[in-house]
């Protein structure tokens, strides 16, 4: 555990770490002292063939792939367990070392089965890379005689398993043993009856089971989900943010004929460190189906027309013009979503603000008083630089399942004492004192207990950094966008407004006579009966809407929208960090997205100085307005100077 | 000169009067060389059992991208083909093909082959992208005759085997055939394990003891 | 609960004499042999309840040695050893008598119940006497058909011995010296009986 080098650590010293020169292949390389051959070699860009050593796991050298020469030492050393020396000197390019691989790739493959063809793995496989590039060219053994055992085996509603693919490199094992702590996978027998299997063949039931087809080098462990749905080769792969919560993992979307097929982890050690929920990963078949708003529609006097989008936008601004000119903007309400990229959310708040005069915005149903930068001062990878964390609840683990992970690596691997204790605990009670940096994570409806305990804990050298976990993808976006009925951009001071809920309770009073609602229809759904009566009563409502539901079905105007999928912009996860997306998919609407059409939306309404509504525009723009946003960039976190500094 | 075009004119004369070589074609068919690449054939084995799996190494052979492959799951209890994968969708543009045979040599179970056809002039633009039901086999053979469309065509003779594989029954079927015993060694005669295997003692002869 | 309160005590012993509870698996899964005759699934899921282990951790090691059962055995255990020096000294003749005295294969029992046996085991050690056999964990040398009859003859008429069961670890408590890892003994090689094909 101590000559792990691959997890970049916050703390300084690293960076001044001791280097030693080895020599590999003939070329030196200086590297930190602790380093192991195999990193040593891939930082010259030596590849080096292995099965068992995984860049998140300890080594154990189970596999034997990666047989070098080292020095003098009589036998071929494993690369992925030997610690560099100075003045080492590798081999990785001789006779002696590719006939060592080549046996051993024989051997791996004298019972493994020979159906690449029907594999999900074959073609991303490392037996058959590696076989193609290292491997003997024929076998030596009749094919008649391969040992047998169990194929699809039913690990899970989600995790398949073929244990004659598998070549016992025990990367599974070991991720149950220091990833999750669950242990759920063990080598059962022994000699060449051992397979990989759970405790007397129960389903697993570890929430992050999706992680283990990734870990897996062949074809053993595959995903059913994904099950015969395509070859590597067909994919296309995106980079994006997983949809499902506000944590921000990062995601490879791999889609085929306009369809996603399947999300893969991109490793971020900042945020997810490679390792996803299955939640998130298995969200997939919500994004292919479900029916669409292609064309814009305007509802009147019972009669639905099929329109362009210039004109839905001018049917959109003269009916809300109307209310905002009799009315004022107090009697419309504006409810966008968790779901939206920054840059919608933030014209969304400044065309209710700005345009239409309105304080009644909100991004989802709850009342959430005096937000404050604070509560997420706390980075993901810093919760490892803790000495205590403290999470109040389930709910922050159960909304934002890989931050599980994050606090068991903590523990593992950094000491981090965690406790899980109850929202209205005591912190008399927990007993934590004179330490130098304490977390509290708790989530957003619970953020007053996580004020006070942070209150209560911080004294004389203890700091205290909270983080609290959001809703919705964008919810942290959403409130550092100021699409908050009491807070602006940068949670300014503004006019206060009503909340999602009041809004709705309003519209259904007869109170508030418009509503511009935007995506709304997950936020909506959520309020059930009060969502619908407000829609009956209310009768200008202008709807950007990805999908067709209770808000296309009632709205006066609708403008189809794009789903997470098709959309270019940033989304903000729980710590602040700004990340973008770009689309996956094809959009299923001619119209553009709905930053344009919140531009087109706005000029109609004769606001001046919007541009064009380009999304890389709108970022620039609000970049200047949001302080923090600056120098977030792609990947970085937006960070605020705690309350009490001058800003 | 004047000799020249008596010279001319005689051989004129002399195709004039022979056979003519033109083939009248539809009315007459000239049969198909052996190795002749024409329309594609989807192959089934004897029993009716599709030899595609869905592997679709067709679609990454294929040097112009014709090849459309969806593959699904067997079910195990009515498979398609043998084994665990199928192909749901098989698709083949014509419009785009240039009957190299490379799906022919790249299909491990010679599921594929080009056949004799080579006619598929056509009004319709979206009949030359051939399903999977036009492209494959009758079944059974004599229920819907296409005369030699059924014969094996070029890419069959590519093999050095020459044999017909075996299709046994579906590998997961023979598992679940064996109910609780799914994590036991496979026995003899199930999962593709031949039942004479010398110095294997059967242990299910244990238990009926 | 499928363990008795005795065994659920002697597992709590060794939980405590180890630093890890991970160390007490092998000797947990030794009292629970001796208690029912191999390892049934609650009872492995009871041993990690007690261990604070995961039922998974406790079937890899019960799965790993070959010496505990997963499935009741017979009275008596019969192990002929079919290594190079017993093979070349007529393991394998052996063998074939043994299956057809007893009438199952290797790995199965009697249908009286009397005897399992097999022949898939590792070298027994002891090359010196081959062919070799065990019955009840003790040894028998230079075994030919004719001895094995008489051993599996007066094996069948009487229980089987217990081997360094439960009065050892009574004894061990009562001498009150349970930092001496008594368990050692029985995973120690049993004491070897000589028998003269003569005396037979």
């Amino acid at each position: 555990m101590a000559n792990k080098t691959t997890t970049p650590s916050s703390s300084e010293g690293l960076a001044e770490a001791e280097k030693v020169t080895v020599t590999i292949d003939g070329r030196e390389v200086a590297v930190p002292r602790g380093s192991l051959v195999v990193d040593a070699a891939s930082s010259l860009g030596i590849h080096i063939p292995i099965y068992c050593a995984h860049p998140k796991l300890d080594p154990v050298a189970v596999c034997r792939m990666c047989l070098v020469r080292v020095g003098k030492m009589p036998r071929l050393q494993p690369a992925c367990a030997t610690v560099v020396s100075d003045g080492m000197v590798v081999t990785t390019q001789s006779p002696e070392v590719a006939k060592v691989r080549e046996g051993m790739l024989e051997f791996l493959l004298l019972n493994h089965p020979l159906d690449c063809p029907v594999c999900d793995r074959g073609g991303e496989c490392d037996l058959q890379d590696f076989a193609v590039r290292y491997g003997p060219q024929t076998s030596r053994f009749p094919i008649t005689q391969k040992s047998h055992a169990a194929k699809a085996v039913v690990l899970s509603d989600k995790i398949e398993l073929d244990q004659e693919r598998c070549i016992l490199c025990w990367r599974c094992t070991r991720y149950y043993d220091e990833i999750t702590g669950e242990k759920e996978l063990v080598l059962v027998r022994r000699g060449i009856d051992t397979v990989i299997d759970s405790f007397n063949g129960e389903p697993l039931t570890s929430d992050f089971q999706g992680n283990l087809p990734e870990v897996c080098p062949v074809g053993a462990l595959t995903h059913r989900q994904y099950r015969f749905q395509a070859r590597p080769w067909d994919l296309q792969r995106t980079k994006g943010i997983c949809p499902e919560c506000s944590y921000g993992c990062n995601i490879n979307i791999d889609a085929r004929d306009f369809e996603i097929k399947r999300f893969a982890s991109r490793d971020n050690p900042q945020v997810e460190d490679m390792w996803l929920c299955d939640r998130g990963r298995y969200s997939v078949e919500k994004w292919s189906h479900g029916s669409r708003v292609r064309h814009p529609l305007i509802r009147a006097g019972g009669e639905v027309r099929e329109v362009g989008v210039d004109e839905a936008v001018a049917e959109a601004a003269r009916q809300l013009g109307e209310v905002l000119r009799l009315h004022g903007g107090g009697a419309i309400g504006v409810i966008g979503s968790p779901m939206l990229t920054n840059e919608e959310l933030w014209l969304l708040q400044r065309l209710a603000r700005e345009t239409l005069d309105c304080h009644n915005c909100d991004h989802q149903l709850d009342e959430l008083g005096n937000v404050s930068a604070d509560e997420h001062s706390l980075g993901i990878a810093e919760i490892e630089d803790c000495e205590t964390v403290v999470v109040l609840g389930a709910e922050p683990e159960a909304n934002t399942p890989v931050l599980t992970l994050r606090l068991h690596k903590a523990q593992l691997r950094r000491g981090v004492e965690v406790r899980r204790v109850e929202h209205d605990a005591s912190p008399a009670s927990l007993g934590i004192k004179g330490k130098r940096l304490v977390g509290v994570i708790a989530d957003e409806v619970h953020r007053a207990y996580a004020a006070d305990m942070a209150d209560a804990l911080a004294s004389g050298n203890t700091l205290v950094k909270r983080l609290t976990v959001t809703r919705g993808v964008n919810g942290r976006g959403a409130k550092d966008m100021g699409m908050l009925p009491t807070q602006g951009p940068g949670y300014s001071r503004v006019t206060g407004g009503k909340d999602g809920r009041q809004i709705l309770h309003a519209a259904s009073a007869g109170a508030i006579k418009a509503l511009l609602l935007v995506g709304a229809e997950t936020v909506l759904r959520g309020a059930g009966i009060l969502a619908e009566k407000a829609l009956a009563k209310v009768d200008v409502i202008i709807a950007i809407e990805p999908r067709a539901g209770i808000v296309a079905n009632a709205a006066s105007v609708v403008i189809p929208g794009h789903t997470y999928f098709e959309k270019r912009g940033s989304v903000t996860n729980v710590e602040g960090r700004v990340q973008r997306v770009s689309p996956a998919l094809p959009p299923a609407t001619a119209a553009p997205q709905e930053t344009r059409v919140l531009a087109m939306l706005a000029a109609a309404l004769g606001a001046t100085g919007w541009g064009t509504g380009d999304p890389f525009e709108v970022n620039t723009m609000l970049s200047q307005a949001i302080d923090a946003y600056r120098g977030a960039g792609n990947g970085g976190r937006a960070l605020w100077k705690r309350q009490g500094e001058p800003r | 000169m004047f000799k020249e075009i008596i010279k001319g004119m005689a051989i004129t004369l002399r195709y004039g009067l022979s056979r003519p070589i033109t083939v009248q074609w539809p009315e007459e068919q000239k049969p198909a060389t052996p190795r002749h690449r024409g329309r594609h054939i989807l192959h089934r084995y004897y029993n009716g059992l599709e030899k595609c799996i869905g592997c679709e190494l067709c679609a990454a052979a294929c040097p112009v991208g014709c090849i459309y492959v969806g593959p699904a799951e067997n079910d195990p209890l009515n498979p398609v083909s043998p084994g665990e994968r199928y192909a749901k969708r098989y698709e083949i543009n014509l419009m785009r093909c240039i009957f190299c045979g490379y799906c022919a040599s790249a299909c491990p179970t010679e599921a594929i082959t080009l056949g004799p056809q080579c006619d598929f002039a056509n009004y319709r633009r979206e009949r030359t992208v051939l399903t999977k039901q036009e492209l494959l086999e009758a079944w059974p053979k004599f229920e819907r005759s296409r005369g030699d469309m059924n014969q094996r065509g070029a890419g069959a003779d590519q093999r050095s085997t020459g044999k017909s594989l075996n299709p046994g029954p579906s590998p997961r079927l023979a598992w679940e055939a064996q109910a609780d015993e799914t994590h036991e060694a496979p026995l003899p005669g199930h999962g593709g394990i031949p039942v004479n295997v010398p110095g294997v003692i059967d242990p299910s002869e244990e238990s009926r003891a | 609960m499928t363990l008795s309160a005795a065994s659920r005590s002697e597992i709590q012993g060794y939980k405590a004499r180890y630093p890890e509870p991970r160390s007490a698996v092998l000797p947990s899964l030794w009292v629970v042999q001796h208690e029912l005759g191999y390892l049934p699934v609650p009872a492995m899921r009871e041993i990690a309840g007690i261990l604070g282990l995961e039922p998974s951790e406790v079937q890899a090691v019960a799965t790993f040695y070959s010496m505990f059962l997963d499935k009741p055995a017979g009275e008596h255990s019969v192990v002929v050893c079919r290594n190079v020096s017993c093979a070349l000294r007529g393991a394998d003749e052996l063998a074939a008598h043994v299956e057809r005295t007893l009438g199952c294969p290797s790995g199965g029992t009697t249908s009286d119940g009397q005897f399992t046996w097999e022949s898939t085991v590792e070298c027994l050690g002891a090359c010196g006497g081959a062919p070799a056999i065990q019955v009840d964990h003790r040894f028998h040398e230079n075994v030919t058909p004719e001895v094995m009859d008489a051993i599996l003859g007066r094996s069948r008429s009487q229980p089987a011995p217990s081997v360094g069961g439960e009065s050892e670890a009574a004894s061990t408590k009562q001498r009150g010296e349970p930092k001496t890892a008594p368990r050692a003994k029985r995973t120690s090689r049993p004491k070897r009986a000589h028998i003269d094909p003569g005396d037979l």
